[in-house]
């Protein structure tokens, strides 16, 4: 027996979700505007499979789609966070209750030097750090993805590491 | 010999270097060295991002974030108030113009003469000399008509005076 549409839907979200639900906290810095954002992917995904049919390979169109989502986001709803920001600052000893592993070994100000820096470079510089060095795209894939020049990914590239490293090599 | 800079070690870590640059690093020990200590901050980059949990500020941290855009918001709401006080407020409100000194001293010789004069006249009414009471009737005023408390002296004011 054939599988349903819906079936391979539900198989395409659970493949990807954890996936894209990391990106978009990377991008974001919000977990609940990145499950806002990953809603809103799949639900444009499935509009976009019942309209054209589904898409060639759906990693790199859904991430394609969450990055392009994550960037609307972040251009309209400044407002959004800034409301956000009081509820995150509540419930930080809850997030942070249990270390792992990691934790134990770096420390949290050694970690927490290393975020600061990602949160500190601009959206393009993460959004480029992200896609190649955590997605493991190549340079011209983010140029087609982010519409740059494969000039441009290398220099966003270059300044991100470099940034990063900095705050890296304070830790080590 | 040349050695890359950091940014070609990037740019070959990231798997986007030029030709000459992956030649130089298969011959080059030091370079070659040099990308793995990349490679290692990398992974530790990663591995943060990815493994841990991103801290959140704290409640004092944050606080301190916000203090000088509240004290600079303070300082132009006062300013604002400043403003309204010195520059609209005094603009809309009525101030009666003030007086001279010598007419504030005549108009305060006039109430004491007034008030402490025993004929109920001033006394620089006294002083003057009184005028006969047919230039008052023949004055330049109007006959018949009396201005306040002229009926008292003048023989044409009041009742049946002016006939």
């Amino acid at each position: 027996m054939d599988a349903r549409p819906q079936d391979d839907f539900d198989a395409v979200v659970l493949a990807h979700s954890g996936r894209l639900r990391r990106l978009g906290r990377l991008l974001l810095g919000d977990p609940h505007e990145a499950d806002e954002v990953l809603q809103d992917v799949f639900v444009k995904a499935l509009e976009s499979e019942r309209r054209q049919g589904p898409p060639r390979d759906w990693g790199p169109w859904l991430t394609r789609l969450t990055v392009n989502a994550c960037r609307d986001r972040r251009r309209a709803g400044w407002w959004r966070r800034f409301r956000r920001w009081s509820e995150q600052v509540e419930t930080a000893p809850l997030v942070d209750a249990a270390p792992s592993p990691e934790d134990l070994v770096m420390g949290s100000e050694a970690r927490g030097r290393i975020w600061r820096a990602f949160r500190s470079l601009p959206d393009r510089q993460r959004e480029v750090f992200v896609l190649r060095h955590l997605e493991g795209w190549s340079g011209p894939e983010i140029a087609t993805a982010l519409g740059v020049s494969p000039g441009s990914v290398k220099r966003h590239l270059f300044r991100a590491v470099h940034r990063l490293r900095d705050a890296a090599r304070e830790v080590a | 010999m040349t050695h890359l800079s950091e940014r070609a070690l990037v740019h070959a870590q990231a798997g986007l270097a030029e030709a000459d640059e992956r030649r130089h690093l298969e011959s080059c020990l030091a370079c070659t060295r040099r990308l793995h200590a990349l490679g290692r901050d990398l992974s530790l980059i990663t591995r943060t991002l990815t493994d841990t949990l991103e801290p959140r500020p704290s409640p004092a941290p944050a606080f301190r974030r916000w203090m000088p855009a509240t004290t600079v918001a303070t300082g132009m709401a006062l300013a604002a108030l400043l403003w309204v006080e010195v520059a609209v407020w005094r603009a809309v409100t009525y101030v009666p113009p003030s007086m001279q000194p010598e007419e504030a001293r005549a108009m305060l010789t006039q109430v004491s003469a007034s008030l402490f004069s025993l004929g109920g006249d001033p006394p620089a009414a006294e002083a003057a000399p009184p005028e006969p009471i047919e230039a008052l009737v023949t004055g330049d005023e109007p006959e018949g008509e009396c201005v306040g408390t002229e009926w008292l002296v003048r023989s044409g004011c009041g009742v049946g005076g002016a006939s």
